[in-house]
């Protein structure tokens, strides 16, 4: 009697696991990362970082710079001396590709530019800003991510891109995020999946960035650094003159 | 006290099960089924529904959303006119689609799905009830009816969508108190049957008058199909109408045809609802119309395209804007101009796959129409008199295959209605496997297709009935080559799917069986009975000459007491097993001089007679044999998988809740005895314990009925056939044979692949565009593997390559983190060398190829370091030698070793240069000026030598230094062999051209240099620095 009151204990305290709401899931990401008051929003931040293709391709270095409350510049170096540049200063983004044969900067389509603006997201996720952006948030149940258990997290943003988050069940930090966005008048769907955590500064950050296509890995990125209240003029967003 | 002990005892005990890593479908980890078609035979198709839908962001602007159901391949969705398509009901544990409703109020978002098709031959598969989508397709919703197996037909009230009648036609095998029709109020959340005669018969169409929904037509079927027979009609059978939107029913007996009624399939005229057509199976089938909302009927044709095999065609449209025009989807598209009074003629409209089950027609241009078939989707746009196929939709039904040695080999297989084909598993060169690489090998319902062991000029493909051919492939001439009965002795007994089998032991040796089982030895010219009849021989069973019921249908489909699965030992030719359609087991230790069936040794729980569908003699043990048994057929859907050790003296069947489906194929693994895999109708299961546990593998491979397996013994492939979704390739098992259950609590474990081939075949450029089906190659990387207890989420991981002998890092490559097996691939190449900097890109920047050999990969993960090995083989069909190879790579190594010098002496160069300019600024003295200013042209000179300096798109059309290596590194790494002559003299070249460049520098250094610096430092500013060779190799 006594071992069967303990089971239904046991499975009462399950259940009592089960019953997550959207605030409980959020809470437990909050203090997974170290609490949220580590992310000032006011503050820029650089991340410097290698990127790779997969199977093995070259490490090339790349580097975000990202303020609040968005912009954002990604500066990828293809090879010695030649930077791929995309960058969004809020209302514009732009970008310089070299492989073109032309250093001068263009503008990007609409489509393109609002992409450009989700970048800032590497860091202030709409997990940590809590719709301070317009995003709706919601909890939409557990899920199976590559054989581990998740919480989904949807946000749905004002201009139609809704993001999923996959949060592991066991550390609360996001395994995935899947992005659906309108370009072009096709929704296109991809995945970022994030690990490799590391405390740095009180902060447990994502130090793996892989981005996955039907399960096969197109790129990895890995960050060396990730350098918090960095000193970022304003001027670096912007869209240059034409050389 | 003790209780709180006890209550933390049990949840370290329940975290310790948890964290027991289990064998499930993501022990399979990044293993993944590789899709290879064909589209271009496709499959059959048993749904078609279409709505322009406003282009997003452009609402004025439409593009054509189109919805197609298969028989056992899914669901499928173009957004894009039919130019592509995308599978939309994978989530769905479900493939077979019966039909499909779009809501007449939110016709872009919401569909209802009723699976299970309705077009019942022998080999239709089951479907598990009602789905609905509020979003196009993304989710699904299931509501309910699972156990009706089949829905003929899901109508929505026009006005209010929440209403909906369902046709439950229900059960093929057996009787069931679950069809019949259903109705819904409140969209799909309750239902309520409205409509049922009786356990034999369901509702076969259903259809609401348009203008006044609260008039329902519904047809009732009364059928049954056994294993040696089908029976189409009966007193169950009959037509009936509602008056108050499908609460109540009246059958309708006015006009009717005489006696025994079939299949009933009705439609109404959308632009006149007063008219209704029906096609009446009877004794005297034919059209029937209406012109008073069904009160009274005129037969107006029994012409054969509309009569003809109700049981298989299921449609009748009539025109969206003529009341008049009627179309018949059947052998052709039955079309009438006239109301139904005539027909075309059987010509009309050529160039589509015979067997036409689903019509849709263009609303805004009726002569827009989209055909499902036999073999896919067709589109007119001139009413049917010219067709034009998609060629994207891969759902073909193979029922068996095969492969061959070659290099690359070539996969064989035959598929329902639509003949037999074959095609390479990889395309030299890369790219991806298209239609144009599938080649036809047969006609008819496609089996069995062999490639003859000794002459591969030879091939042996079936139709259905055991109609064996042989084919020489030179020539292009056929022979007919099945045996033949005896005098005296009634037709042979072939299966509509009548197995031939090869020896492992003797390439000589094929095998047929009928009722007996024959043996060759010549191609097929002569045959050797090896046996009595093995099967119960019950003359019960086998007369299908009466088969059909109302209408007579014979066509082999129903052919019974027949052989149905032939294996030779791998081991001993003597031991000869064969499982037949009735249940019998039988095997021959004497090369069939005596038999036994085994199949009375079956544990209990079996039922009699239940089908043998599969019998896989062991390759380690004589005894041993596994079976697979399919009694769906008597509506039982369980999964039988059985084994014996002893020549089937004894059996233990193999159970797990994961298993699903009933059973098709069983294959033991060739080299890991507790390795199985396991086709049923619901896809592959995998075994790694002999079969105590088992898992789904579904990484790709969609929940199809998997109707055959082959393991290629030389490459480790898995060769699946799937019924609905054509061929997958689970591309090198190794890793899954050397996984063991006590592995799985493993936190990090190489598992062993076989060796990676390096090719340096050339692809060429195509730009197919993307309407048509691509496969895909695997993957041209050197693979490694290691399985992962949980995912690594906390710590860096990382993987290096390294040489062997001297432990120097050759490549680092991101790693895999997930669950399970990892699979991971290489490009097997070197680092990049540093280019000279230049405003364009190219200039050699990437790594050269590695040597085939072995090499270390060293994974480390949180301070634990793991390591294996890749092996690599230089392709088999490589034409260089081992000394030519280490040539070409000696030679790559050494233009590297130029481009990275070059990038040092470049970067020396620019920067010595871009210093003295900006120094040149501050110094008055002219004569001091001018040394500099020399010293500048002398540094100019060099890099205009080195480097293109116009910034273009096309760096080769400025043909400087950096740019002549990269060209020459290109041509060097694109091929495996000893470079040539030619080659090497240009390279010699450029290596003087180099080392003048450095001398130049050199020169600078020794005579310009240190006047440079005092000069500059008699004024004040910082000197040249000389760029050492370890500062520019530690610039990241």
């Amino acid at each position: 009697m006594k071992t069967i009151l303990m089971l239904m204990f046991m499975l009462f305290c399950s259940n009592m696991i089960e019953a997550q709401t959207l605030e409980s899931i959020m809470a437990g990401y909050h203090k997974a990362i170290g609490g949220k008051d580590k992310y000032p929003q006011q503050s820029a931040v650089i991340i410097k970082a290698q990127t790779q293709g997969g199977g093995g391709g070259e490490k090339r270095p790349i580097t975000f710079t990202l303020k609040s409350p968005s912009s954002s510049r990604m500066d990828l170096v293809i090879q010695a001396g030649l930077n791929y540049t995309m960058a969004f200063d809020g209302k514009q983004a732009w970008s310089i590709q070299p492989w073109t044969g032309s250093m001068d900067p263009q503008p990007m389509n609409a489509d393109d530019a609002r992409d450009a603006g989700k970048t800032i997201m590497f860091i202030w996720n709409d997990i940590i800003t809590e719709g301070n952006d317009g995003a709706k948030l919601s909890y939409e149940g557990k899920d199976e991510i590559e054989g581990s258990e998740v919480y989904k997290v949807l946000a749905k943003h004002s201009d139609g891109t809704e993001i999923t988050y996959y949060l592991d069940i066991d550390s609360y930090l996001i395994i995935k995020w899947k992005t659906r966005s309108m370009n072009s008048g096709v929704i296109e769907e991809s995945d970022m999946f994030l690990g490799e955590y590391q405390v740095i500064d009180g902060r447990t950050m994502p130090f793996a960035f892989e981005s996955k296509m039907n399960g096969e890995t197109m790129s990895s990125t890995y960050v060396k650094e990730y350098q918090f209240n960095a000193s970022v003029d304003d001027a670096v967003f912007t869209m240059p003159k034409k050389q | 006290m003790q209780n709180r002990l006890f209550i933390f005892g049990l949840l370290f005990l329940s975290q310790c099960i948890i964290a027991q890593a289990q064998f499930t479908s993501f022990t399979f980890g990044s293993i993944r089924a590789r899709e290879i078609g064909p589209a271009t035979s496709s499959g059959r198709i048993t749904a078609i529904e279409a709505i322009r839908v406003p282009v997003p962001g452009s609402p004025s602007e439409k593009r054509l959303t189109i919805y197609v159901g298969s028989a056992a391949g899914g669901l499928w969705k173009s957004k894009d006119n039919g130019n592509s398509f995308k599978q939309i009901f994978n989530k769905v544990q479900q493939h077979s689609i019966g039909s499909i409703a779009l809501d007449p109020l939110h016709q872009d978002s919401v569909l209802w799905v009723g699976t299970g098709e309705c077009n019942v031959r022998n080999s239709v598969s089951i479907g598990g009830g009602l789905y609905k989508t509020t979003d196009g397709g993304e989710t699904w919703k299931f509501l309910g009816l699972e156990k009706v197996e089949r829905i003929a037909k899901v109508v929505l009230n026009p006005k209010n969508p929440d209403i909906a009648l369902v046709a439950g036609l229900g059960a093929l095998w057996g009787d069931s108190e679950d069809r019949g029709l259903y109705r819904t109020e409140d969209g799909g959340k309750t239902f309520t049957k409205v409509l049922y005669v009786n356990e034999k018969t369901g509702c076969s169409d259903v259809d609401i008058d348009p203008e006044n929904p609260s008039i329902c037509y519904a047809s009732m079927w009364e059928f049954r199909r056994k294993a040696w027979s089908f029976a189409s009609g009966g007193s169950g059978s009959g037509l009936y109408k509602s008056t108050d939107a499908g609460k109540t029913w009246t059958k309708l007996t006015k006009s009717m045809p005489e006696g025994d009624l079939g299949r009933i399939i009705l439609t109404i005229a959308p632009s006149q609802p007063s008219t209704v057509y029906a096609m009446m199976e009877s004794t005297s089938s034919g059209l029937y119309r209406s012109d008073d909302r069904g009160e009274t009927w005129a037969k107006t044709s029994n012409a054969v395209s509309v009569t003809a095999r109700p049981f298989y065609f299921a449609q009748l449209v009539v025109d969206p804007l003529n009341p008049e025009r009627v179309y018949r989807p059947s052998f052709q598209l039955g079309t009438s101009n006239d109301g139904g009074k005539t027909f075309n003629g059987f010509n009309y409209g050529g160039g589509t796959h015979p067997d036409h089950h689903a019509l849709w027609i263009d609303p805004e241009n009726t002569q827009h129409l989209l055909l499902g078939t036999d073999g896919g989707v067709y589109r007119s746009y001139d009413r049917g008199v010219s067709w034009s196929m998609f060629r994207n939709l891969s759902v073909g039904q193979f029922y068996r295959i095969s492969h061959d040695v070659e290099e690359p080999y070539n996969i064989f297989g035959g598929l329902q209605d639509n003949g037999s084909w074959m095609a390479p598993h990889r395309i030299p060169g890369g790219g991806a496997i298209q239609n144009r690489d599938w080649s036809p090998t047969g006609w008819g319902d496609g089996f069995a297709v062999l490639r003859d062991r000794v002459n591969k000029e030879i091939m042996y493909f079936e139709s259905q009935g055991g109609s064996a051919v042989r084919r020489h492939v030179n020539s292009g001439e056929t022979k007919p080559i099945a045996p033949f009965e005896e005098e005296g002795e009634k037709k042979l007994r072939f299966n509509w799917n009548t197995p031939m089998a090869q020896s492992v032991l003797n390439p000589k040796t094929l095998y047929i069986g009928s009722q007996y089982l024959h043996r060759s030895y010549d191609h097929g010219d002569t045959w050797t009975r090896l046996s009595p009849d093995l099967t119960t021989n019950d003359s019960t069973k086998y007369n299908p000459v009466n088969s059909g019921g109302v209408t007579r249908d014979v066509t082999s489909a129903e052919n019974h007491c027949t052989i149905y699965s032939i294996c030779e030992s791998p081991i001993d030719q003597q031991i000869i097993w064969a499982g037949t359609d009735d249940g019998n087991i039988q095997v021959t230790t004497s090369g069939g001089k005596q038999w036994s069936n085994v199949a009375l040794n079956l544990p209990s729980n079996i039922q009699k007679n239940t089908w043998i569908s599969c019998v896989e003699a062991s390759h380690f043990d004589k005894g041993t044999v596994f079976v697979t048994l399919d009694n769906h057929t008597r509506g039982d859907h369980q999964t039988y998988l059985l084994k014996s050790t002893d020549f089937g003296k004894t059996w233990k069947q193999f159970k797990s809740d994961s298993l699903r489906g009933y059973a098709h194929v069983i294959r033991e693994d060739l080299v890991n005895r507790n390795v199985i895999f396991a086709g049923t109708e619901y896809g592959l299961f995998i075994s790694i314990d002999g079969g105590n546990s088992w898992a789904q593998f579904k990484n790709d491979l969609p929940n199809v009925p998997v109707r055959d397996l082959a393991i290629h013994p030389q490459t480790h492939d898995l060769i699946i056939a799937t019924h609905g979704r054509g061929v997958f390739i689970i591309d090198d098992i190794t890793p899954i044979r050397n996984l063991a259950i006590k592995d799985l609590q493993s936190e990090l474990l190489f598992l062993p692949v076989r060796p990676s081939e390096q090719s340096y075949a050339t692809s060429f450029q195509e730009f197919s565009g993307t309407d048509e089906f691509s496969g895909s190659n695997p993957t041209d990387g050197a693979r490694f593997a290691y399985f992962l207890k949980s995912r690594h989420m906390i710590g860096p991981m990382n993987i290096d390559i390294l040489d062997p002998n001297s432990g120097e890092v050759i490549s680092s490559i991101p790693a895999s983190k997930r669950k399970g097996i990892n699979l991971m691939s290489w490009n097997m190449s070197t680092k990049a060398p540093r280019v000279a900097i230049s405003q364009n890109t190219g200039g050699g920047n990437y790594g050269y190829s590695v040597l085939p050999g072995t090499y270390t990969v060293r994974v480390r993960k949180n301070g634990q370091e793991y390591k294996g090995s890749i092996t690599i083989h230089s392709a088999k069909r490589s034409i260089h030698t081992p000394q030519d190879r280490q040539v070409q790579n000696q030679v790559a190594r050494r233009l590297w070793s130029m481009i990275d010098d070059l990038a040092y002496t470049a970067e020396q160069t620019t920067s010595l240069r871009d210093s003295l300019k900006l120094r040149m600024r501050t110094i008055i003295d002219d004569s001091e000026k001018k040394y500099l200013s020399e010293a500048v042209s002398h540094l100019d000179s060099l890099h205009t030598q080195m480097i293109a300096e116009k910034s273009t798109m096309f760096a080769d059309s400025e043909d400087k230094l950096r740019e002549k290596l990269a060209g020459i590194y290109g041509t060097i790494n694109q091929y495996a062999g000893k470079p040539s002559a030619e080659q090497i003299k240009r390279i010699d070249n450029l290596d003087k051209d180099v080392q003048s460049l450095k001398n130049g520098l050199q020169t600078f250094y020794s005579t310009q240099f240190g006047r440079c610096n005092e000069i500059i430092q008699k004024s004040g500013k910082k000197p040249l620095n000389r760029l050492s060779r370890q500062e520019f190799d530690s610039v990241e």
